[in-house]
This record gives structure tokens, sequence and C-alpha cells, in this order.
């Protein structure tokens, strides 16, 4: 008996195979050009379905970057060639012939008329020369008709080429008004319409550019870089939501999608970007309709990111700059939000392609982050650390005192104090206060080359300080060989490069007591819906080991320095401020960089900020002291 | 008992032979050179355990197949309770470093258990008899489908049918458990599915008012490949579809999209030919073995060969829902291919050790 079971189970399974067997003939011979795209007359197509990049906002919610609405006048391809012929007669012999025979053989203004109707349509509603839209036409249809002759001939067969199934676009950036009015009187006119394209706006221009960054298309190396990261993707591939979506960001790639390649935009680019929508449709090439939609995924807009940049204090630091080349950074140095971070010169956003070949020649480098990507000698700024070191390292205290008398040999050269008759005695405190070099020569020989560089580490002085703005330079911190180099070093000259953000970070640590901090310029990641997604609140929590004595001195000089010492005349004392003066020397005469490093309030500290003007002839105080003042008068201290 | 080596099905050896030579290009082409010698490496160690496990008589492992059973059920429990997660399912079982997967290893266990019971009880009187192994089937199921691992719970099923089938029970008896699986469908439907397993479902029975984007995406990718193969394929290593990597899970579950891509539709025919003469030769085992308990084990197996076949293949061609199952001997992965390997030599087994005397009285000497 259990042979004719045997049969019908095997009979089951042959049933089931020769059904399999079925439907793969089915998919693969009867259907199958509709999905190679080979078929004559029906055919599968995928169209991508656009996003938008997410907004980045300041610390108040101003819009600082958004992707507005474009409108762009779009017309379908078919119209635009019957136009061509139109215009041009029975010219076109060569290029298409099948059209050519149909349509040309008859044509007469009385019948077809019509072809060109839409063409004095639009250029009524829109207020265009009748001609432009004529020569436009006439460009878009040669080229096309350019690019399908070469196909054709090299496959040596007539081809529907993809431009011709596609609407081209016949004028772009128009007015918000006049795409209105266009949409209402454009009714009846098919083939012709307004689509809106997004593109990024940056309703403040210039201001804080650099922080923002722009945006643009990829090149071909950086596509074949994300599409290993996809091929890497898959084989992790996961069924959970939030991998989903990663890879649809990726799978968006394509030479048409624009990345953050600067700044907020290329450090946020995978958050900022939104996932764009696919849809398969079955169309019909006779008509290039859709007949049917088997498959649609609307797009998801991409995040919000929320600076901790405050745009009026940005602007102000900005105003502040002025027309020269530096940097102004204020910060909050009780958790290291940046709060403004100006750079000049600067570009504008908007209106960056245009200027892009200009910016890109000028020898100012206007593209130069200069806040994070400026490595300037930090000069006496310096001294700070020297001071901190040798007071922590217990080679000097606070009554310890050096003779200056204009200059200090070392190691057989002899290094100048800028007083050439010299400071007399001094201690730590008014060392810092009068900037003497002598001092720090004393107490840089004592400590010796190591234990500097131990504590310029330490301070986060050349090294980045990894804020989240791309491609920030690390500076150098040289570890010293010899004794007449850490002379040299302990005044912030040499090879020692530094930039305006890492002192910032430096002069925060001191203002907020000694805890250790890191810049930061991300407050907050929303959704498009607004649902808050990454909070980005830092508390510092670690401690640099300086000991609130020596920290106190540190900050009583400081602050000295604002009321008697280098920083006298600049009024800065009624600002509560303290802070500390530099000025560095560059191979041309004459030729410094300016620094005023500090913080205000000097009790309870608010601010701290870091001026430096580059390339400047003045000397440290009377340069970047007026910046200062400029700027904490008007943040209301 | 009397092993003889001129027994050994040389046929049924040569077309999985052919199966992990497509096997081994196949993922090569689908993912990389790697992952191919990866796969190389799993079939020796498939071949290792086949020949291996040639070596016991099939019937010392039936002596131990309820409490492998059992253990298998346990590890299946623990698999639930402290189970690794990886593709947000929870199907693997860490010990030590080897990651074990018990579903795969149940469908075997499941095999030898219930082709035990109907040995045991030779003939099945009345529907009672029936009740028994439907529990042991059920009871795995519902822990694999718990997972979740909707299809691997399911493949159970047609291994239970097959061997009730061959062991004799009455055709009646086996449309009344249909007519309650049908009735059980909307139990099923409420308490056991994760809502991504309904979505494939649904995706499947209605691709129109498809909701969820993934299931209909991989649906669609699946079809667009096979369908762009046509004839003749696109030529191995040169499908656009899956070299582009548009096809999610290639080299695993969507290998016959790959094949059907690059081979084409002849070619693609040839290897479902050659499924069905490997279908055959296990059948023929089966028919030409005198012991009750090996004719139900190679049953069994040829069930689950024979699901597992056609749910993937079926799938691939958009006439099944997506689900996780491999293509057996062609599919990258170690587990399936061992599990696959293992089947295999028990099939071999029975038909080496074909036996004269019944099967019966050498089981309880």
């Amino acid at each position: 008996m259990y042979k004719d079971r045997f049969k019908i189970f095997f009979g089951i399974i042959l049933v089931l195979f020769f059904v399999v067997f079925c439907k793969l003939f089915y998919v693969q011979i009867i259907e199958g050009g509709k999905f190679s795209g080979m078929s004559d007359s029906r055919r599968i197509r995928t169209v991508s379905i656009d996003t938008l990049r997410g907004t980045i906002y300041d610390r108040k919610g101003s819009v600082l970057a958004i992707d507005k609405h474009s409108f762009e006048l779009t017309v379908s391809y078919t119209k635009l060639f019957n136009a061509f012929l139109c215009i041009k007669q029975n010219i076109l012999p060569e290029v298409s012939v099948g059209k050519d025979k149909k349509i040309t053989r008859n044509l007469c203004k009385k019948c077809h008329s019509d072809n060109v109707s839409w063409i004095e349509k639009v250029a009524e509603l829109l207020e265009i020369p009748y001609t432009d839209i004529l020569e436009k036409t006439t460009n878009i249809v040669k080229r096309v008709e350019k690019i399908k002759h070469v196909v054709e001939m090299k496959n040596e067969r007539k081809i529907r080429i993809k431009e011709e199934t596609v609407p081209h676009s016949l004028l772009s950036d128009l007015p918000w008004e006049k795409a209105a009015k266009f949409q209402a009187g454009m009714m009846n006119l098919p083939g012709v319409q307004i689509d809106a394209n997004p593109v990024r706006w940056y309703p403040k221009g210039d201001s804080s550019s650099h922080i923002i960054g722009y945006v643009g298309k990829l090149d071909e190396k950086e596509i074949h870089d994300y599409n290993n990261f996809k091929k890497r993707w898959f084989e992790s591939l996961n069924e959970s939501e939030e991998s989903a979506s990663e890879y649809f960001v990726q799978k968006a790639i394509s030479m048409n999608s624009l990345f953050g390649k600067t700044g907020i935009e290329k450090t946020y680019n995978s958050r900022l970007m939104g996932v764009p929508g696919e849809k398969f449709e079955e169309i019909t090439l006779d008509t290039m309709r859709a007949d049917k939609l088997i498959l649609e995924r609307p797009s998801i807009p991409g995040n919000n990111i929320v600076l901790t940049i405050d745009d009026r204090i940005q602007g102000i630091a900005e105003k502040a700059l002025g027309e020269r080349k530096g940097s102004v950074v204020v910060m909050d140095p009780r958790n290291g939000e940046v709060i403004a971070m100006a750079a000049f010169p600067r570009y504008n956003l908007n209106t960056l392609n245009e200027d892009y070949s200009a910016l890109s020649r000028n020898p100012q480098k206007p593209f130069l982050n200069r806040p994070i990507q400026s490595a300037l000698p930090p000069g006496s700024v310096f001294k700070i650390v020297t001071a901190i070191a040798a007071l922590e390292e217990n080679k000097i205290d606070e009554n310890t005192q050096f003779a200056c008398y204009g200059s200090l040999k070392v190691g057989g050269r002899r290094f100048r104090c800028f007083s050439e008759y010299g400071h007399g005695l001094l201690n730590v405190e008014e060392a810092i206060q009068y900037s003497c070099n002598v001092f720090f020569f004393e107490a840089a020989r004592m400590l010796g080359g190591s234990l500097l560089k131990k504590w310029a580490d330490k301070l986060g002085l050349g090294n980045t300080t990894n804020i989240d703005l791309a491609y920030e330079k690390k500076g150098n911190m040289p570890e010293s060989k010899s004794m007449s180099q850490t002379v040299n070093l302990s005044i912030g000259q040499g090879a020692m490069l530094v930039t305006p953000i890492q002192i910032t970070k430096m002069i925060a640590m001191i203002a907020n007591g000694g805890w250790y901090i890191n810049p930061y310029i991300l407050q907050k990641i929303t959704g498009y819906n607004g649902k808050i997604i990454l909070d980005n609140e830092h508390k510092p929590a670690e401690r640099i080991d300086v000991s609130e004595k020596n920290m106190d001195i540190i900050k009583r000089s400081l602050r000295r320095v604002v009321t008697d010492g280098t920083a006298k005349k600049t009024g800065l004392r009624e600002l509560r401020v303290a802070g500390k003066t530099g000025t560095t020397q560059t191979a041309d005469d004459d030729i410094n960089h300016a620094w005023f490093v500090g913080y205000a309030p000097f009790k309870n500290p608010k601010y701290c900020f870091t001026v430096v003007i580059e390339h400047t002839e003045g000397h440290g105080a009377e340069v970047a002291g007026p910046v200062v003042k400029n700027l904490l008068t008007q943040l209301g201290l | 008992m009397i092993v003889r080596l001129r027994n050994f099905d040389w046929l049924l050896f040569l077309v999985v032979c052919l199966f992990l030579v497509i096997s081994f290009f196949f993922v090569w082409s689908a993912s990389s050179e790697a992952y191919a010698f990866k796969q190389l490496v799993w079939i020796g160690i498939g071949v290792g355990v086949f020949s291996g496990l040639l070596m016991f008589d099939y019937f010392s492992v039936g002596k131990i197949s309820y409490i492998f059973y059992f253990i298998t059920l346990l590890c299946l429990l623990l698999v639930l309770l402290f189970g690794k997660t990886v593709y947000g399912a929870q199907r693997w079982l860490m010990v030590g470093s080897i990651s074990i997967q018990p579903s795969e290893i149940m469908k075997i266990a499941l095999v030898l258990t219930l082709s035990r019971y109907f040995m045991d009880k030779r003939s099945i009187s009345g529907f009672s008899g029936v009740v028994f192994p439907l529990v042991l089937t059920l009871l795995p199921m519902a822990f694999i489908i718990k997972q979740p691992d909707l299809s691997t719970g399911l493949i159970l099923l047609p291994i239970f049918f097959a061997i009730m089938f061959v062991a004799g029970t009455r055709i009646k008896y086996i449309f009344v458990l249909i007519a309650f699986g049908l009735a059980s469908i909307p139990l099923l439907w409420f308490f056991m599915l994760k809502g991504y397993q309904k979505v494939r479902v649904v995706s499947f029975l209605w691709p129109d008012t498809v909701s969820s984007w993934g299931e209909g995406y991989h649906r669609m990718q699946s079809l667009i490949a096979v369908g762009s193969g046509g004839s003749f394929g696109s030529g191995w290593g040169s499908g656009i579809q899956s070299q582009l990597n548009f096809l999610p899970q290639g080299h695993t579950d969507f290998i016959f999209s790959v094949i059907a891509e690059e081979w084409g539709f002849y070619r693609g025919c040839a290897i479902l030919c050659l499924y069905v003469v490997f279908l055959a030769c296990s059948i023929g085992i089966a028919v030409n073995t005198r012991d009750a308990y090996g004719r139900l084990i190679v049953t069994g197996f040829t069930a689950m060969f024979a699901s597992q076949i056609l749910i993937n293949v079926a799938m691939t061609i958009g006439l099944a829902p997506i689900t996780g199952l491999t293509l057996p001997f062609i599919s990258y992965g170690g587990s399936s291919l061992i599990s696959s390997f293992i089947a295999l030599s028990l099939m071999f087994n029975v038909r080496m050790r074909s036996r004269i005397a019944l099967a019966g009285e050498e089981f309880y000497e």
C-alpha cells in the first residue's frame, strides 16, 4: 500500500514543481522584457521622489540654512519637439526620420498652430520675450537629437532614449508670484507644468558661512567610497527600522544628490540628508504614461540641526572683527558651547556658485575657517601655559622673583624682552601682567622642554579639540630638544602653532576654574516633526589637575593685565574683563599676529573669547583690544 | 546487518555535488570571492559530517530519538529566553564561541522522532493515534514561530503530513487535520505572528496594497532580477540586479534570483530539474527500503527538502511570501548547509543499510 502513497507523494511534488516552472516561464520569458527594459510596449520604471534637507537653526531658533522651493517650468519633450518642427518647418530630415516623415510632410500652419500655441501662452503669462522661449526650445531639442543620433549610430538601430521620455526644464528660478500666476492661468495645457525643486537657501547670507558650510554634488571617487559603504552595509543587513533608513540614505547617493562639503553641512550630513522616496511604475512606452503604480515609498525629510551658535552674537562678533583678516571665537566656559565663531574673509553662501572661481583664487583664502583652520604661533598668550606649568611642577611659587635686564643669554644666544631696559625684579603675577619675556625664559630653563610640552598637551594646545566641524587643523606642539629652543617656546614663538579654538578651549578651562571642557557646536538634533532625537548637552565632569591656589594666581594676573598691565589702555577694565594679550612676530618685520584672549566677567565668567587679527602692523592690545571692547560692549557686559 | 558500499547512491551523490559547485560559483557572483571560499570551508565541514555520520547505524540514532528531540526542544526554549538576536530575531544559541541554530536541528530531530513513533505504532487505528505526533510537531513549531521564524516553523508541517501519510494513516484523518489547521489560522494570525510577518503575507496576497516598502521592495527587486534574466541570462558575474547590490541577501535567501538573472530561464530550469531528480532519488530510496523506520526517515527528509526548495524558489519568483528559508545545498550559510548534510547522510545511511530483517525485532533486542 505504501508504494501507492509514495506515488501520490511524488505526484504532489511534481505538480508543485510544475507550477513553479510555469511561473518562472511567465516571469522570465513572457513578462521578461517588462522587467529588463527591453520590452517594446511596457516597462517597469523606478522614479525617485525628492526630499528636503534638514534645516539648521541657531540656539534661539532663527534659521541659518533651509531648503526652499525653487520654481521651474518643465515641458514634455513631445511638446518641445513638435514646436521645434513648427518653427523650423521641414529642415530636419536626417535627425529623426520617423517623426519627420509623419509630421513634417503635411505640416501646415492651420492644423499645427496648436503645437506652438503653448509658447505664446507661456510668454504672455510669465512676461518673457517670445524669442527667448523659442531659442531655449531649439537648444534643448538640438541637444537631445544629437545624443539620440550618437546612441543610434552606436547601436545601429532606432532607440528611444531616456531624454525623450522626461520633461525638460525650460525656465528655472521663477519667482513665486509668477509661478502662482502661471499655475492659475495654465489649467488647460498638458505637458507644460511648474515644478518645485528644493534649493538650499541661507537667510543670513555670508554670516557664519564657515560654520554652516556649503553643499555640493559628489565627485566620482566619493560615490565609489559610499558604494563600498553600501556593500559593507549589506553584509550586516538588519531587519530593524533604524538601519533600513540608513540604507536608503546610502541608496539615495547619486550624481545628483547634494552633500555637505564643509562645516556643519558635512559633519552632520547623514542626519541632514533626507531619505528620498522611490516608486515603481509600469508604463506604456507609446504614451509614456504610468498605468499602474506598483510600489511607492514616500520620502522622509532630513533631521534638523540646532546649533549652540547665537546668531545675534555671531553678528556682533563679525561686525567687531570688521574687514580684518582673523577670527573671533566666543564660548561659554562653563560647558564648551561655542556661541560665536567669526572669521574674515568670508563668502556668501547664496551666491557661492557664481563666486566660487573668484573666491578660490583669492590669496586671502576666504574658504579657510580661520578659528579652527588657521594655525598660528600663540606668542605671549602661551605664557599662561608656561606659568601654570612652572607653578604646578613647583619650580616657582607666587613669591619667586626673577630679574629682567632686557634680555637673557641662553645656549650662546641672546633672547630679548620687549622692554629694552628690562622690567627689574618680578614675581609671576607681575610677569604675566607686563608680559615679561625674561621671567618666562628663566621659568622655562628650570622646567625643561618635556614638562613644558606636557602642560601644553594637557591644556589641549597643538592638538585638535574635536569640535564637530570638518577639517579642523591640529597645529603643532614641538618637543624641544635644546635649552634655547625651550626658551623660545616658553613665550609661544618658534615652531609652535595653535588654532584660535584651541586657545579658547585653554582659556575656558582657566575661566571655569579648572574643569575640563571640549568645544562643541551642536545643541540638539530634531526630527522633521519637531521631536528631539539627540540632546547634545555637555556637563564638565573631569578636572585638569591644577590646584585652586595656582589657578587663583593665574586668574589674578589675567585681571591685572587688563587693569594695570599690557591691556591697560584698552578700556576693558570697566567691562570686568580678564585676559592676556599676545603679539606674534612673523618673518616680515612690522607684521604681527595680534591676540587677545580672555573672559568676562572675571568673577563667574559667562563668556570667554579669543580675538586674533592676522598679519597686522600693530601690537596685541592695540589691535585686538578694541575688537574685544566692541564685542563685549554690544554683548551687554 | 550488512553495509554495502555498492548501495551507495551515486546518482544522488553526483546531483548534490553539482549543487555544491553551483553554490560555490553563485555565492562568488552574488557576494564576493571571500564568501565563496568561506562557503567552500562550510562544504568541507558538511562533507565531513556527512561521512562521519555514515559510520553510525541509523538505528542507533533512532534509539535515542526521543532524548534528542527533548534536548533540542529545551534548546529552543533556551533560545527564546537567552538567545542571541540577529536580524531582529532570536534564532541563535551561543555555546562558547559557536552559535547554534536549534531550529535547524529541530527539523532533523522531528523527522527522527515522528518516524520512531509511527514505526512503534505500526498502524494508526484511531484518531487518537495522530494526536500525540501532532503535539510533537506543534510544540517546537510554536517555539520557532515565536522566535520569530515563521518559515522554519511551518516547514515542520509538511514533514509531519508526509510521514503520517506514508505511514499509512487514513486519509480521512489527514483531511480532518487540514480542516483543523485552516480553522486555526485566525488564531495564528492574531496571537503568533509579528507585525512584519503579517506584512509579508499581506504583501504577497495583495501586492498592490502593500504598505511596507521593505517587503514589497525585496519582492520587486527579486522579480526584476529574475525577469531581466530572460532566456539565456546575462552571464555569470554580470547580472545587473545582483552585481549592483539591488538585491538584498543575494547570496543566501535570494540566490535563485541571482542564478535566474545570470543564467536565464533554461539553465534555471535545469537546476530545478536537478532538484526534481534529487527528490526522485530520495523517494526511490524510501520505496526500496523494506524497513519501515528507514522509509519514514527518508520520507520526512524528502518532504523537508521538497518544501524548502519549493518555497524558496517560489519566493524569488513572487509565488510565495518572502521568508527566511534557504535553498538547500546552494544558499550560503553554515547552519543550513550542515543540517542539509546531516539529513542527506541519514538518507544514505538508510540506503546503505538496507535490512532484510524487519526492523522492530532488532530494535527491541
